[in-house]
């Protein structure tokens, strides 16, 4: 991984190893210039081991936090690199041809390629003389170490000798003269296995293409090309990672090849590679750029130069940039740096040569030309043909994009946690120097200066310090290590190997972040400790009122409570200092801060009526802080309203703002309970009798008391527990709106088996072919249905703003129509069943149903937009939540011009299904309205009762041949959406680890109370309070914290996932909010199981608490 | 000072009997005997004051007397029953039940109003809350401090911190009161008072009270004094009503 949050990693873990250096020698010279102040420091450490181990766990919890968020992306960097390594084997470019706007090279290919598929599978054929060309341009470029052409194709291949078959198998031709660095084909003993010495009709097969046949030296193979099939032997099995990759690969003579399958002189991808070995990839940008810049036509160049350059676009591109694909920006900013420039340059040719570039640019272009009336066209057809992918290099970006966003989402969901675990710190060492404090009191009367307590504290922190960040970075690694593992087992079944790799600097930088984080917490507590009165330190008896406590500060809440003072009184200043940030309209999240402040003050502000009406000057001020702290949460539980500020906003920046908002929530809610707190006694009288053995009411009067008397320490402790069970809940909720989304496949497959995604050139009737072609039974299926997308115009008339936007009409044919079993989410009135809404649209005259995605969902943030920013159709009349959809009339118009076409809708198909949004209508509708649609090019398969789908497929696949591609909808579902359920499910885990810290502090907390309460123990205990009832009152004091803390982490936890999945359902309308009730309430049983466990044992030792020992400590 | 007497007094018979009681502490390497072999008993209603220097083992004999802690060797009867013989459990129910407590620093407890913390012997031992928080009061009153009751312990002056404490002892009405220093920290005024309850409780005749005192002006306010040096008992004297010490001549305990 190179960055995170936009920083080297090499950067930032130079700095902070070299702030640990420095730490680390300030700590030695102090050592050694006062080896006294050390011995005194850490002769604790032995003595008690028990509590140093704890100490170090405690400690080491944000350590394992940062350094699983770095593991976890190290190993899903290094798994992706390595699957663009062995597919490639030495290649780092290639260039391929898209003739004729068929399908571009986009996001979905590149996903494709990381899964290791050759992007010339889905070019087009060029004649191999292209090769001679390339040559030419590229100039004895200095990078190119050598260039080959090859045909690469993918066809089922059956072993006749032993009666196997494989669906998809990678065919490629590759030329005799074959460069030498491209590296060398080698059998599986180690020998040489060059191109030239295969005999006519000899292959050559690679391991996991052998392993899948069970095809062994000398059998007979059969390709099944779109002809007849063409016989080969195999004449060795080589080793796989060379040339052809990792993936079943045949590997035939080109001129062969090209013979076979009846495409004499042609090939469709030219290889290129560079010169550098390891360190090739510094000339992939050169290379490309020369490429691409001469390739592209120049008057092409200076057309769309001018285009661009017109204000429309130009501020259209610049105003879209932010909602723009993380891969896709920074092309599209250094286009735009290039408009600045009068004439087209070779930077800005080489840019829009580039083939991501152009899958974004090309159906906005033709958006843009139908919406301007400019012909476009000849600038298309002047984009087609040769163009250059960096394939390594872009699958390094792809890799390290994908490991930053997940370390960034895993530190960004682990900063609660960290929070909460740097308080954790700042408790232990609290509670550490308490049972010193008559010690450094002491220390302190015979002359030990301030600055050296503070010195023999850090050396006792500094050494738990580098203890607990060696021990937690280790634990990070592993839980990373044990997590990929997991994913790994899943993934081995679709041949997907994960490698993981923990980088040295991904280490550097957790053990560095670690322990600074600690030092510094350490420094903080010691420096406060070290302020102690001498006397009172020295008798151990509680530090003077008046004076500042450096002991305990932040439990007993002293600069808090001035805080809170100087709010209470500063009510006026708030109320004015929010109403100036609202009117200035920085940024959303200052105006949220504003408005913030406007309620927070204005609540203060009603102490002084509240006190003039009666009320005591303490419950006055309770009330108002009640009341903020309400109004606080209650405002940042608002989800995002659907105004055009929040588009501008965009997904980043909303989330963001609900991030803090969540925060705020937190706070406010933990405020209103904190403030709240005098009704637990209140409730604590409902326990009116209770026996010697169990005195309940003494037991509720004694815990209530205590979290009132000590408000802060409980606020503190509240808001530590809530904030990771609000953290675990977001996460769960979010998961489960995913996994609605994502794992009931029939919804997602609309009920069909199979697919195939036709060339229409190549097979026109698929229907009729299948009547007669071997391979497959029609009576295989019991349904066929054709589809084709066309991208288009909708406008609704009735609409608040009714204009053209973009969408794509989905026309489908009768057997579709008749197959599909996608559910509609809404009806218009009158039809009563799914069956009747789509009988309707067989029937004709114009009906149609939307695709969910088409009708408005939560804020829309997040709605996709294109280059020039335009934001797709959405229906207007009929939300989400709505039952049913009115009957409403959407006209449509092709982009290259005709007539428009009226459509009916009269239902809305579950955004869940993935056959492809916009508007489905019948291919027959289009029909009568003058519309000549193209052919149908995608098909769906329902496989008859008896077959399986997996046998069908390869039927098909035999048939159909490389005029199409053939996959199992269930299966390809699977593949890629179990990897995202895994995810989530890590991702939950990860969490957990943000509990532990939570549970820990309680326990802490706990045991740190019965040390301060040993006395009063005593005396309860001299009383006749049993030790039971003893134990009980402290087990009762932390669940009321921990139920506290749990009740507002998932109230706000919830609200914020509602918010959240508002926001994401703008753009991926499949997610939905909902409450995972059984998940949340075995997490709250589960937190609360695990905190009595860790407050039991505390609890029980103050039922132990010996009262005439505990008397004498007085 | 007065003669040195036998402990018997009035013919009530003694409720408090402690034989041969020995109390070792660790301190690092060393042992420290607090107690080496204690013979002791209190009579029904009698008031004792236990003497001696600073570690001579009076708040060890206390708390071996009160079943707070337990002896090494030797034996505990109270009214005949043998404490030692007891559980934690039933020492602890019989001092709810029979004993009340006076300490040196009150030791209230400071997130309870002064009504509150004498309510919390009565809750521990299973009265109802509402009965608790009006015997709480009755006691409350009858110490001067019905106005106070609804103060917490840091709004309370010594003295009255102290009587809230002697209330504490009194609410679950014990038959025997325990007093560690219950003057040490009040001025001459409070300590007087103080020691005027306890007097006044003695002389119902239905409390026995020890008392632990360095201050031979307190201790003369008992009927006996008990003197206690290096973990033994030194002397004892009995003090006839003249011989004790009138509330004025009172001096500060330190």
């Amino acid at each position: 991984m190179d960055a995170i949050f936009g920083l080297s990693t090499i950067v930032l873990a130079i700095v902070l190893a070299a702030a640990v250096v420095a730490a680390g020698v300030v700590i030695i010279v102090l050592a050694l210039r006062r080896p006294v102040l050390v011995k005194l420091g850490v002769r604790h450490i032995p003595r008690r081991r028990g509590r140093s181990v704890l100490i170090v766990v405690g400690l080491a919890l944000s350590t394992t936090i940062v350094a699983t968020s770095f593991a976890t992306g190290d190993a899903i960097a290094s798994t992706v690199r390595g699957l663009v390594a062995s597919s490639l084997g030495r290649v780092d470019e290639i260039v391929v041809s898209y003739e004729g706007g068929r399908r571009r090279f986009g996001d979905s290919d590149l996903q494709n390629f990381a899964a290791g598929q050759i992007p010339a599978l889905t070019g087009d054929d060029f004649a191999q003389d292209e090769v001679a060309r390339v040559e030419d341009l590229l100039d004895n470029h200095p990078g190119v170490a050598g260039i080959a052409g090859a045909l690469a194709r993918q066809y089922p291949v059956s072993d006749v000798t032993r009666q196997t078959s494989s669906a998809a198998i990678t065919v490629l031709g590759l030329p005799v003269e074959l460069p030498e660095a491209l590296g060398r084909l080698q059998t599986t003993g180690g020998d040489a296995a060059p191109i030239g010495t295969l005999g006519p009709a000899e292959v050559y097969l690679n391991q996991p293409a052998a392993t899948l046949l069970g095809a062994e030296v000398g059998d007979e193979l059969a390709i099944d090309g779109d002809g007849a099939p063409v016989p080969t032997v195999v004449r060795a099995i080589v080793a796989a990672g060379a040339v052809g990759g990792t993936q079943p690969t045949l590997v035939a003579e080109l001129g062969w090849l090209q013979e076979a399958d009846g495409v004499p002189g042609s090939i469709n991808e030219i290889l290129i590679v560079n010169e550098g070995g390891a360190d090739s990839l510094r000339w992939s940008a050169p290379i490309a750029l020369q490429l691409r810049s001469r390739l592209i036509d120049d008057s092409v160049a200076a057309e769309l130069h001018r285009l661009l350059r017109m204000p429309l676009t130009r501020e259209g591109l610049r105003d879209s940039l932010d909602r723009q694909p993380e891969l896709l920006r920074p092309l599209l900013e250094r286009l735009v740096v290039q408009l600045d420039a009068p004439a087209a340059t070779d930077e800005f040719k080489a840019l829009i040569g580039d083939p991501r570039l152009l899958s974004g640019l090309r159906p906005a272009l033709r958006q843009l030309s139908s919406q301007t009336g400019q012909d476009f066209r000849p600038v298309f057809r002047g984009l087609d043909g040769l163009t250059v992918v960096e394939l390594k290099q872009l699958g390094v970006d792809l890799a390290n994009q994908l490991a930053s966003v997940f370390t960034s989402v895993f530190l960004v969901l682990g900063l609660f946690s960290i929070a909460t675990g740097i308080m954790l710190v700042f408790l232990i060492f609290s509670l550490l120097a308490a049972d010193r404090r008559p010690e450094l009191g002491m220390a302190r009367a015979l002359g030990t200066q301030r600055g050296q307590v503070i010195q023999l504290l850090l050396f006792e922190g500094a050494l738990y310090d580098a203890a607990a960040s060696f021990l937690g970075a280790l634990a990070g690694i592993g839980v990373a290590l044990l997590s990929i593992e997991v994913i790994a087992g899943y993934l081995r079944t679709y041949s997907f190997e994960v490698t993981s790799q923990v980088e040295p600097r991904s280490l550097v930088i957790a053990f560095s972040a670690g322990l600074l984080l600690t030092l510094v917490t350490v420094i903080i507590a010691a420096w406060r400790i070290a302020r102690l009165n001498i006397v009172s330190a020295a008798r151990n008896l509680p530090e003077p009122d008046g004076e500042t406590r450096p002991l305990s500060d932040l439990l007993r809440g002293q600069q808090l409570r001035a805080v809170a003072r100087t709010l209470l009184t500063g009510g006026p200043a708030l109320l004015v200092a929010g109403i100036a940030l609202v009117l200035v309209e920085a940024s959303v999240i200052l105006d949220g801060i504003g408005w913030s402040a406007i309620l927070v003050g204005a609540a203060l502000m009603l102490r002084r009526p509240m006190i003039a009406a009666g009320r005591s000057p303490r419950a006055a001020a309770r009330s108002c802080t009640g009341l903020a702290g309400l109004a606080l949460a209650v405002f940042w539980a608002q989800p995002l309203s659907d105004g055009p500020r929040w588009q501008a906003v965009g997904l980043v920046g909303s989330l963001e703002y609900l991030a803090l908002g969540g925060l705020l929530m937190v706070v406010g809610g933990v405020w209103a309970a904190a403030s709240a707190l005098e009704l637990l006694p209140v409730g604590a009288r409902a326990f009116g009798r209770g026996s010697a053995r169990l005195p309940a009411a003494a037991i509720a009067k004694l815990a209530t008391a205590y979290l009132v008397r000590h408000r802060w320490r409980t606020s503190l402790a509240i808001l530590m527990f809530s904030l990771v069970i609000f953290t675990v809940t977001v996460a769960s909720v979010l998961l489960a709106g995913t996994r609605y989304a994502y794992t009931d496949s029939g919804v997602q497959t609309a009920g069909f088996d199979i697919g195939v995604e036709l060339n229409p050139q190549l097979l026109p009737n698929l229907r009729a072919h299948l009547a007669e072609a071997d391979g497959v039974a029609p009576e295989s299926f019991s349904t066929v249905g054709g589809q084709v997308e066309i991208a288009v115009q909708a406008i609704q008339l009735d609409a608040a703003e009714g204009r053209w936007q973009s969408t794509q009409l989905q026309v489908v044919d009768d057997g579709w129509l008749s197959g599909i079993g996608a559910p509609l989410t809404h009806r218009a009135p009158g039809f009563d069943t799914d069956a009747d809404v789509w009988a309707a649209l067989r029937r004709g005259s114009g009906m149609a149903v939307v695709h969910g995605s088409a009708i408005r969902a939560g804020a829309s943030a997040t709605t996709a937009v294109d280059l020039f920013g335009a934001a797709p159709f959405r229906m207007d009349g009929v939300t989400r939540e709505d039952d049913a959809v009115p009957t409403t009339v959407v006209w449509a118009r092709n982009l290259d011009g005709g007539p428009p076409v009226r459509l009916t809708v009269i239902g809305v198909v579950d955004a869940r299904s993935t056959l492809g949004r916009g508007i489905y209508v019948p291919a027959a509708a289009l029909q009568e309205a003058g519309w000549v649609s193209p052919p149908l090019d995608r098909y769906y398969f329902t496989t008859s009762a008896g077959v399986t789908p997996r046998a069908a497929a390869l039927g098909l696949s035999r048939s159909i041949g490389a005029a199409g591609a053939v996959t199992i909808l269930d299966e390809q579902l699977r593949a890629t959406q179990g990897i995202r359920l895994i995810l989530n499910q890590l991702l939950t885990g990860f969490m957990a680890l943000g509990l532990v810290s939570g549970i820990v502090a309680l326990g802490v907390i706990a045991s740190r109370t019965v040390v301060e309460r040993r006395q009063q123990i005593g005396v309860l205990r001299a009383l006749g309070m049993r030790r039971e009832p003893m134990a009980l009152t402290f087990l009762l004091e932390s669940s009321l914290v921990g139920w506290l803390g749990i009740a507002i982490g998932m109230v706000t936890g919830i609200l914020l996932a509602r918010n959240v999945i508002g926001l994401l359902a703008g753009g991926n309308p499949e997610i939905e909010f909902g409450i995972p009730w059984l998940q949340l309430g075995l997490t709250a049983v589960a937190s609360y199981a695990a905190m009595l466990l860790i407050t039991v044992i505390p609890a029980l030792q103050a039922g132990r608490v010996d009262p005439a020992e505990a008397l004498r400590s007085d | 000072m007065g003669s040195v007497a036998e402990p018997s007094a009035g013919g009530h018979g003694p409720t408090i009997e402690a034989t041969g009681l020995e109390r070792c502490y660790r301190l690092g390497e060393s042992r420290i005997a607090a107690l080496a072999g204690v013979d002791f008993s209190v009579a029904r209603g009698e008031m004792v004051a236990l003497m001696g220097p600073s570690g001579c083992g009076k708040t060890t004999l206390l708390n071996c007397l009160a079943g707070l802690d337990t002896p090494d060797a030797g034996t505990v009867r109270i009214d005949g029953t043998l404490l030692s013989a007891m559980s934690d459990r039933e020492r602890t129910d019989y001092r709810a039940r029979h004993m009340g407590f006076i300490f040196q620093a009150f030791n209230l407890l400071p997130v309870l109003s002064a009504q509150e913390n004498v309510e919390l012997p009565l809750l521990v031992s299973g009265v109802s809350s509402a009965d608790a928080r009006r015997r709480a009061l009755a006691v409350l009153e009858r110490m001067g401090l019905a106005d106070r009751a609804r103060h917490a312990p840091t709004q309370l002056s010594g003295g009255q911190q102290q009587r809230v404490a002697v209330a504490r002892a009194l609410a679950t009405e014990p038959t025997i009161i325990w007093a560690d220093e219950p003057t040490g920290n009040l001025d001459s005024a409070a300590a007087g008072e103080v020691l005027d309850i306890l007097e006044s409780l003695r002389d119902d005749g239905a409390h026995t009270i020890v008392i632990v005192t360095h201050d031979r002006s307190v201790a003369e306010r008992a009927d006996r004094i008990v003197h206690l040096r290096d973990g033994r008992v030194e002397a004892q004297e009995r003090l006839d009503s003249a011989a004790r010490r009138p509330p004025a001549q009172l001096s500060r305990g330190g």
